[in-house]
């Protein structure tokens, strides 16, 4: 292979999209290395901390696409601590310093600061994309100076980030050149927003294919925004509220059926359901409809509005859909490949949420089924393993009983054998997370079937450390393991340290592990960062080795102990 | 998603028990199907009020009822479960507040129209807050009465138009919907508002059928608690013939 000059070598290898491709052609020689490293523009980085970013640029100078991930998964349930760390600062100033042409940043559960956002429109005159989920620590100042000084700004994406809302003209920052946006997301802010700029943004940018806006955004405005853009492809809509007697209501009807191109809908945030009819027409076209953050659509509405959408490959929805709604999405939506169910009332006593029935129905009606997230009541075996026989595609399954340790209600037994059947049956699981009454069973089944399985979520569940050590004996891919109360000990922490080496990263909270066992594995591994979170100053430092350590998080590292720990956060 | 009243009061366990047959036929259009017994309590709750109601609160036996139209006991929180993003615990939980004025009352307050299920909860609320003023509620009427002043209040709203309008024309979610804000007008003021409209409209008469229906029932039983099997046929004949004659 030698024989090739560099180019080619190069043009090669543009062909090779995924980074795991392109990890392995790094290794086989040094030229090849070479070419890599030089020709490489997107790197993904699944930890902040396993590298520093100036060992990031000396491996790959030419990036120009960086994807960038802080917190621990479980840092979306609470279970992180706020200013546990993340900081995308170091990392936005090093690339700055080393002049990197830097066009692209996808940070998700980091701390972004306004001065990082600062920095970066001044530093990276190419800058296109900037994709921000679940991240903090930024306000709408930041945003603007994005907005005012990346000239060819094309995306910017804000998903479930906590954003303080300054009530800036921040939307009014955007240049008149601006004219390049494709994509502008802002529907988590919750401030207001400048209409007339938002109206004159939208109206100078012809690529703009997605839009999703804030809460702030009346359906008058939509229905302008609308008349501007005919040519967007994904909409979220603000507050969908208006009476359905008036002139701007039929006017938004004449308006959607000139939007033949939308093909995602998200958004109703607020909504009047009697305005709903509207949206039937475009209905036939979507692809991808996300209502997860519309509890003012109820069942009946839901269950319209599902027949009109045939064509739904993805669909997010809340629970009070009911059983009888997902039965209507099964017979409809025969396309469907990624359902998510989300509760609608996730601290009450459930009087809306769906159950297995649902399930199976779904199942029965949806057979390129293949990525599911589904919070309900109850779930039986005999469904799971008819869910696994229907729909042995299933690539991330994640089933959340609300109540977390429920067994069977039919058989009053554990959910081993249904959750087994699903790793049995399931040949590409990549994600799973498991809830209700779990024994070790369980996890052998686990160890033994998942082969691919990549992530995995146990909580409640277990009755000894062999639960667990058959999942990391057994499942050679895993890269994450998050475990919350479960009876997992210090032998199933360290009968196998070197796997950790092969992994991402290992949560683990009130589980039994012990301060001493958590040192050990320190010691062993150097290459291992074992993180306790000692929140509520509940341990002594080296007083007590035997006491349980409430929180924690180990990931393997390049770089050693972090720097920017806080007080409460002791890396052994 | 379906609202919950406050506050249970004593009425309504004691009218829960005496009515259970009766409770689950009866419903209002816009009111939400809760399947407890608040929502027909409701609609006699303010006529009980009296002396009367404490032998009803004595019967031990009513306690499973009162139990039951309580919601039931939280469950302890655990932190993270289940599995939800902060951004999503509070989709669910949707408010709408309004400010609510009465005609010479020196503050306004504010009601969340979420909390409520049906126009009686939200007047019976309403009722509580505004208690500096000896109101009486004649839900029949469908106003707050001041009987030391004489003059009595209609509850009115301000719709997404900028109308002033009589509440209960229209079904209980749409009003939800388009309220932006509530005012307890005096009748005086409030007779150009549409009031021949009001009285006229479906949902009004079929008010009116109902709440008479069951006061009628009420006021059967407790004169003649002893006879309840016997006099049961006498009662609906009654009832139906008082009750169209004073819609009319």
């Amino acid at each position: 292979m030698n024989y090739f000059p560099d180019e080619v070598l190069e043009h090669v290898f543009d062909f090779l999209t995924s980074h795991r491709d392109r990890n392995a052609v790094s290794l086989v020689c040094k030229s090849w290395f070479k070419v890599e490293k030089w020709s490489r523009h997107r790197v993904f980085v699944g930890n902040c901390y396993a590298i520093s970013p100036e060992r990031l640029i000396a491996r790959f100078p030419r990036v120009r696409a960086l994807t960038l991930k802080g917190k621990p998964h479980f840092a979306d349930f609470n279970l992180v601590p706020h200013d546990w760390g993340g900081f995308v600062y170091p990392w936005i100033e090093a690339m700055a310093k080393s002049n990197i042409g830097l066009e692209e940043l996808r940070l998700k559960r980091m701390v972004v600061s306004n001065e990082g956002l600062e920095l970066l429109a001044r530093s990276f005159v190419n800058f296109k994309s900037l994709v921000l989920i679940s991240c903090e620590g930024f306000t709408t100042d930041g945003l603007a100076a994005v907005a005012a000084n990346c000239r060819f700004l094309r995306e910017l994406d804000l998903q479930e980030n906590e954003v303080e809302d300054r009530k800036g003209q921040w939307l009014s920052c955007f240049p008149d050149s601006c004219t390049s946006l494709v994509s502008l997301n802002f529907a988590c802010l919750k401030g207001e927003v400048n209409l007339t700029a938002l109206e004159r943004l939208v109206a100078r940018c012809p690529n703009l294919k997605s839009l999703r806006l804030n809460r702030a955004v009346p359906l008058d405005a939509l229905q302008r925004i609308l008349m501007l853009a005919p040519q967007l492809e994904d909409l979220g809509t603000g507050s969908y509220v208006h009476d359905p007697d008036t002139e701007t209501y039929n006017k938004l009807i004449s308006t959607f059926q000139k939007c033949r191109s939308i093909r995602s809908m998200s958004g109703f945030l607020e909504v009047s359901p009697l305005c709903l009819p509207a949206i039937y027409p475009i209905c036939s076209n979507l692809t991808s409809l996300n209502l997860s953050y519309a509890p003012g659509i109820h069942g009946d509405e839901l269950i319209k509005l599902i027949h009109h959408c045939r064509k739904l490959q993805r669909l997010w929805i809340l629970d009070c859909i009911g059983d009888k709604g997902l039965g209507v999405v099964a017979s409809t939506c025969k396309e469907l490949q990624e359902l998510r169910v989300f509760p609608s009332d996730p601290f009450g006593v459930g009087n809306a949420a769906v159950t297995e029935k649902g399930l199976v129905a779904i199942s029965f009606g949806c057979p390129k089924l293949h990525s599911l997230l589904y919070f309900c009541q109850q779930v039986t075996n005999a469904a799971l393993i008819t869910v696994a026989k229907n729909c042995p595609n299933f690539t991330r399954f994640r089933l959340c009983i609300l109540d977390a340790t429920k067994a069977d209600p039919v058989t009053m037994q554990p959910l081993d054998e249904g959750f087994g059947a699903i790793v049995q049956s399931c040949k590409d699981l990549r994600r799973l997370s498991l809830s209700g009454l779990l024994t070790d069973r369980v996890f052998l089944y686990i160890g033994m079937y998942a082969e691919q399985l990549e992530m995995l979520s146990i909580a409640f569940a277990g009755d000894s450390d062999k639960g667990m050590l058959y999942v990391l004996n057994g499942c050679k891919k895993l890269r994450k393991l998050e475990i919350r109360d479960s009876p997992f000990g210090n032998e199933a922490l360290l009968t196998d340290v070197g796997k950790y080496e092969t992994m991402r990263s290992l949560w683990m909270s009130s589980c039994e592990v012990t301060l001493g066992g958590c040192k050990v594995l320190a010691e062993k591994m150097p290459r291992i960062n074992v993180e306790i979170i000692n929140e509520y100053d509940q341990m002594e430092f080296g007083f007590d080795d035997r006491q349980k350590v409430d929180k924690m998080f180990l990931y393997r590292t390049l770089v050693g102990p972090r720097k920017d720990a806080p007080h409460f956060v002791w890396t052994l | 998603m379906s609202p919950q009243l406050a506050k249970p009061s004593p009425e309504s366990s004691s009218a829960g028990l005496h009515f259970n047959d009766t409770e689950l036929t009866l419903g209002l259009p816009g009111a939400t199907k809760s399947g407890t017994k608040r929502g027909f309590s409701d609609t006699v709750d303010l006529n009980l009020r009296g002396p009367c109601n404490t032998d009803h609160a004595s019967n031990p036996s009513e306690n499973d009822v009162s139990g039951d139209s309580k919601p039931p006991p939280a469950k302890t929180q655990i932190v993270g479960w289940p599995p939800v993003k902060a951004s999503r615990k509070n989709v669910a939980k949707i408010s709408k507040y309004v400010k609510v004025a009465v005609d010479g009352a020196p503050y306004l307050r504010k009601v969340d129209l979420e909390m409520y299920g049906s126009y009686q909860q939200l007047l019976g609320s309403l009722e509580d807050m505004f208690s500096c003023f000896p109101i009486r509620n004649y839900l029949n009427e469908r106003k707050l009465m001041d009987p030391v002043k004489g003059s009595d209040y209609m509850p009115t709203y301000e719709d997404r138009d900028g109308d002033w309008m009589l509440v209960g024309d229209v079904p209980w979610k749409m009003f939800v919907e388009s309220c932006k804000r509530l005012r307890l007008m005096k009748s005086t003021e409030a007779i150009g508002l549409g009031k021949e409209f009001f009285f006229s409209s479906f949902f009004f008469k079929f008010f009116c059928e109902l709440l008479n229906y069951i006061l009628l029932i009420f006021f059967f039983f407790f004169l003649f608690p002893f006879e309840i099997c016997g006099a049961a046929p006498r009662a609906s004949q009654k009832c139906t013939s008082t009750s169209g004659s004073k819609s009319l």
